[in-house]
């Protein structure tokens, strides 16, 4: 048997390996993020709609706004989902996603309101649109992070900033049904801004574990 | 590898085995013979911290695969950033080097002629005395700064002049 480097041989760390092996049953990545990602919702229209109030001027401009979030938040989920072991397995329900998200968002540019920089970054809600995506963004990360521990994603630093980037669309899909503000120059800056934050915290702070 | 999955130590050692060959011929394939032990064994380790995301309803194969392809690639990486400029620096370049191949032997005090009398000295005090950066900074009246940057032109410069004189 070959020596390398370490001049333990192959059959030593076999011998090792096969020894400290444990009952490892099989991590199915599609049904643990898709149940963290249902409570992750449930628990923010529990917010919205118990604490804050769902907005009551539902008009097509604000339908097309929650469609572009969840649209997007799905695409998260899904590739959040290929990224979490390191074998890929596709998701084929992603690009319906993804094509969902650029219709509504389409849609939501022709049909929502036009504001300038200026005026979407003067309106009086925006540091608070942008702290609860953030704060509840990087929550949600906190716990999946925890929950995830079986995760073995092959860039946990990307894995990471994916899942505190679905964690924050969640959030941001909630808040769309208490915001009444239905411009997509509003959505690009507080919005993104707020998911921005929670994705650089996720890129931060990948888990130990994750990386094999 | 199902069976490895419920704990079976047995199953597991003898999937071990026989998969060993197979990631070996690969791995020589990809980073040949001086890379490929160590390739197989971070593979063999990254088997079993990954055991639990092999389905078994699905090829084992591509999995297995998936998990050399990236060993591979960290193996790559690891090689360029061994032979990158700062890496010369710091572990590659001896000037007191014990090369026994004497197209590369080139004597010490012809070398330090080709650098700026300075840039000389800083190399004396820390590739050879062994002073930090830091000491050969006080002791040069410099920044430690300068002293950074000077022994990484330096290096540089004489590690182009060892590669002239091999070619």
């Amino acid at each position: 048997m070959t020596h390398t480097s370490s001049n333990i041989t192959h059959d030593q760390l076999i011998d090792s390996l096969s020894t400290s092996l444990k009952p490892s049953p099989v991590f199915y990545a599609g049904s643990v993020l898709s149940t963290l990602s249902m409570i992750l919702t449930l628990l923010v229209l529990a917010t919205i709609v118990g604490i804050m109030g769902v907005r009551a001027d539902w008009q097509l401009a604000s339908h097309l706004k929650v469609a572009v979030l969840a649209a997007a938040s799905l695409a998260a989920l899904a590739m959040v989902t290929a990224r979490a072991t390191p074998l890929h397995y596709g998701k084929k329900w992603a690009w319906l996603a993804v094509a969902a998200t650029i219709v509504a968002g389409t849609l939501f540019t022709v049909k929502g309101y036009t504001l300038t920089f200026h005026q979407a970054t003067s309106i009086p809600t925006f540091d608070w649109c942008l702290s609860f995506i953030a704060g509840i963004g990087i929550a949600g990360f906190t716990v999946m992070r925890f929950v995830l521990l079986r995760a073995r994603p092959h860039n946990p630093r990307l894995f990471s900033a994916i899942l505190a980037t679905l964690s924050a669309l969640i959030a941001s899909t909630g808040y769309a049904m208490f915001c009444p503000v239905d411009s997509i120059t509003y959505i690009g800056t507080a919005y993104v801004a707020g998911i921005a934050v929670a994705a650089m915290a996720g890129y931060l702070f990948p888990r130990k574990q994750w990386y094999w | 590898m199902a069976a490895a999955q419920q704990g079976d130590q047995a199953a597991y050692r003898r999937f071990l085995t026989s998969v060993t060959p197979w990631l070996r011929k690969h791995a020589q394939k990809h980073v040949g013979d001086t890379h490929a032990d160590d390739v197989v064994q971070e593979t063999l380790m990254a088997i079993h911290k990954a055991l639990h995301t092999y389905d078994p309803t699905r090829a084992a194969e591509p999995w297995l695969y998936t998990l050399l392809k990236y060993k591979i690639l960290e193996s790559w990486r690891r090689v360029k950033r061994h032979y990158s400029h700062q890496n010369i620096a710091d572990h590659e370049f001896h000037l007191e080097s014990d090369n026994t191949d004497p197209s590369i032997n080139m004597d010490h005090a012809t070398l330090m002629q080709k650098l700026p009398k300075e840039h000389a000295k800083v190399i004396e005090l820390t590739k050879i005395e062994g002073l930090s950066i830091g000491e050969a900074a006080a002791e040069m009246n410099r920044t430690e700064s300068w002293v950074k940057v000077t022994i990484h032109r330096s290096l540089k410069r004489l590690f182009n002049e060892v590669k002239e004189a091999t070619q």
